[in-house]
């Protein structure tokens, strides 16, 4: 298949006219110097070059243009530089590589329908050009004597064929392993990071320069600004700094343990997720029936998942308790794009879930309180104090016992999770190509579902990460949302196992 | 409800290791649990610190590896660490001398290894040193008081150990240059 195309490459040169030729041969020498990665590297990123320019040649784009679109000054200095840079993990991310086992990684996933399928050559081209602009994704984790850290990878990232279960663990043990994949099938652009990377907002940003980047090799142009990254400008210190270290602790903390929340029933699968489904809402309608109830739409969705999770479980009694991610650049303005984000959690009684008002104004009342700027105060601050209490702790020592204890308490305390990335937007050019979007999260060892909202273009995208074969809690999600005159499409995969 | 799957089929993996590790654990666990007990009943430990230590050795090398950082370098400077450590177990348990003559054996292959992985490959190996820095370290500072202290033959190959431990330190500190310092910067950090 490689001679092939390298095959049809020296069939392309050779059929272009004299003086294209020498533009050509001008070109891959200019790429020659902004490339200085090992051999096999350098190898594959020029490939990449020329299953781009076969790709224009195929789809009639003039020679000129094509040149102009995938010039080597894209790849800016990243690949002649050597690796220099290195992060350490700020303080929520450290938990990721502690607690991580085999088979079971903080992996989430975000991914973006195009209107069109997807051109791989492209697509790996924009990977490759949109890089440079986060080098703090552009790293390998590895093991220091206290932490785990960061280091620069100076590669050439890949972007692959969709082939496996999403969220599946990503391979971090080889020489400059990458901590994130980017995935493409159908109309479809996927990237999963490993959470040590990023959050939800760093990753959105990512992907949103990324399919930027890959729509204006299609010929797509459109204004970077508020909106979306330049991928063309410097990155800027203040996107890797540490978000934690700038906010002030609170005289008080407050911790992350609680009892352990009833559980939805249904064997857990072997392989995780076993299945995911979106429901792709109106997101007007969704709006609208959450209005109708007097509720934000997280505190709706809230109220549907506890009625669900309640019709999931045998139990009669316990409560149910549903994590709600609270991204905290809401209270601390930064441009990080690293992790910045805590949690918080409604707990309610088995007993007292009851569709009406009173849920609504009970998830609400918890919603206002464990969320405020205040509580996020405590907790981060009992973040920062737990990580500065073990710092000196060597990592050998440290790795076992959190993995124990992580292993131990592990989800429990919650029964399921609602992350909401809220609304998504895109420059106008590149919404008129987007559909819509869908974000997954697959790192739960106890509960049996996991749910995320993220809407883009009109279209609000819930999707469920089920560990269980058992269905009851989907169903009944969406039939009280069908119920509130919400229309639904479902998408999702099959099982992955039995 | 209709699902529309707009999922690839993912292949089927017969065997995953987290079912292998899930496996194998307990039986690991009381193979050295039983191993312990029947020594003690003998009225000293002594093999059973041989068992449990070439158990653990197999658990972190083969059944349940690093996640992170499993290198051609890190992969070898772990192996010998393990297999000295079997060494230094047959030491106590047997009373074997000798033990530590091989001990600087390994050392010293180990170390020529990892320095021969690193220069051939630098751009890939050149941020996966340390253990192998640290190798030579932990050697030079048991081959020199042993060199010293130690009377016949085998004094020389704490010599040979030691030189060579040098040799790969001085060479490799070269060769990384101020890396070698942004390496140990990276490694120590406690932020």
């Amino acid at each position: 298949m490689k001679k092939k195309t390298a095959d049809a490459f020296t069939e392309y040169t050779e059929a272009l006219p004299e003086e294209e030729r020498e533009a050509l041969k001008e070109f891959f020498s200019d790429f020659d110097l902004r490339c200085s990665l090992p051999k096999s590297g350098k190898r594959r990123l020029r490939k990449d070059f020329e299953d781009a320019l076969l790709f224009y040649a195929r789809a009639g784009v003039p020679f000129g243009e094509a040149l102009r679109r995938i010039r080597p000054s894209k790849l800016g200095a990243f690949y002649s530089r050597p690796p220099v840079l290195w992060y350490a993990l700020e303080d929520s991310a450290k938990i990721y590589p502690l607690s991580m086992k085999h088979g079971e990684m903080a992996v989430f996933r975000l991914s973006v329908y195009l209107k069109e399928a997807v051109v791989p050559e492209l697509l790996q081209l924009a990977l490759d050009f949109v890089i440079k602009r986060f080098p703090g994704f552009a790293v390998s984790l590895k093991k220091g004597f206290f932490w785990h850290y960061l280091d620069t990878a100076k590669r050439r990232f890949a972007a692959e064929a969709e082939s496996g279960v999403p969220c599946s663990p990503i391979r971090l043990s080889r020489s400059g392993s990458p901590a994130f994949r980017v995935l493409w099938y159908g109309k479809r652009i996927s990237v999963e990071f490993f959470h040590v990377l990023t959050d939800g907002t760093g990753g959105v940003e990512f992907l949103k320069a990324l399919t930027g980047e890959y729509l204006k090799l299609l010929g797509v142009s459109f204004p970077t600004g508020e909106d979306i990254f330049d991928v063309d400008s410097e990155p800027r210190a203040s996107e890797y700094e540490n978000a934690f270290s700038k906010v002030k602790n609170d005289p008080k903390s407050s911790g992350f343990v609680d009892k352990s929340a009833t559980q939805m029933s249904g064997k857990l699968s072997k392989v995780k997720p076993a299945a995911v489904i979106h429901f792709k809402m109106d997101a007007d309608s969704l709006k609208a029936a959450a209005k109708q109830k007097g509720a934000t739409i997280t505190v709706y969705m809230l109220q549907r998942m506890f009625l669900a999770s309640k019709a999931a479980t045998e139990s009669m009694d316990g409560e149910l308790s549903i994590q709600v991610p609270v991204n905290m650049r809401k209270f601390y303005p930064t441009d990080t794009l690293r992790n910045f984000s805590l949690y918080c959690w409604v707990r309610i009684p088995l007993k007292k879930i009851e569709d009406g008002p009173s849920l609504i104004d009970e998830i609400k009342k918890q919603l206002d309180e464990r969320a405020s700027e205040k509580s996020m105060r405590k907790m981060l601050t009992m973040a920062k104090t737990l990580v500065s209490s073990v710092r000196y702790i060597p990592l050998f020592i440290k790795q076992p016992v959190a993995s124990a204890i992580y292993g131990f308490l592990g989800d429990k305390i919650f029964s399921n999770t609602i992350s909401n990335l809220g609304v998504v937007t895109f420059p106008k050019e590149i919404a008129e190509h987007v559909e819509s979007m869908d974000f997954l999260l697959g790192t739960a060892s106890s509960n049996r579902a996991e749910c995320t909202l993220v809407t883009t273009g009109g279209i609000a995208t819930f999707t469920v990460t089920k560990n269980t074969k058992d269905p009851t809690f989907e169903e009944k999600m969406y039939e009280l949302l069908e119920k509130d005159g919400i229309r639904i499409e479902a998408e999702g995969s099959g099982y992955y196992e039995y | 409800m209709n699902i529309r799957n707009i999922y690839p089929p993912a292949p089927k993996k017969k065997i995953r290791r987290a079912e292998i590790i899930r496996a194998a654990r307990w039986p690991f666990f009381l193979a050295a649990v039983c191993c312990i007990l029947l020594d003690l009943k003998s009225g000293h430990l002594s093999w059973s610190l041989i068992v449990a230590a070439a158990l653990y050795t197999v658990w972190t090398m083969i059944v349940s590896p690093d996640l992170v950082e499993v290198n051609a370098i890190s992969i070898m400077i772990k192996t010998s660490a393990w297999v000295c450590v079997i060494l230094f177990a047959i030491q106590k348990a047997a009373s074997w001398r000798g033990a530590w003559d091989v001990v600087s054996i390994i050392c010293s292959s180990s170390m020529i290894v990892s320095f021969v992985l690193f220069v051939s490959d630098y751009s890939d190996q050149r941020h996966n040193t340390l253990p192998m820095i640290v190798l030579c370290i932990v050697t030079l500072s048991f081959s020199v008081p042993s060199f010293i202290g130690r009377e016949g033959a085998g004094k020389w190959f704490y010599g040979v150990s030691g030189i060579i431990a040098a040799a790969v330190f001085i060479a490799s500190l070269i060769i990384l240059g101020r890396s070698f310092f942004r390496e140990l910067g990276k490694r120590f950090h406690t932020k």
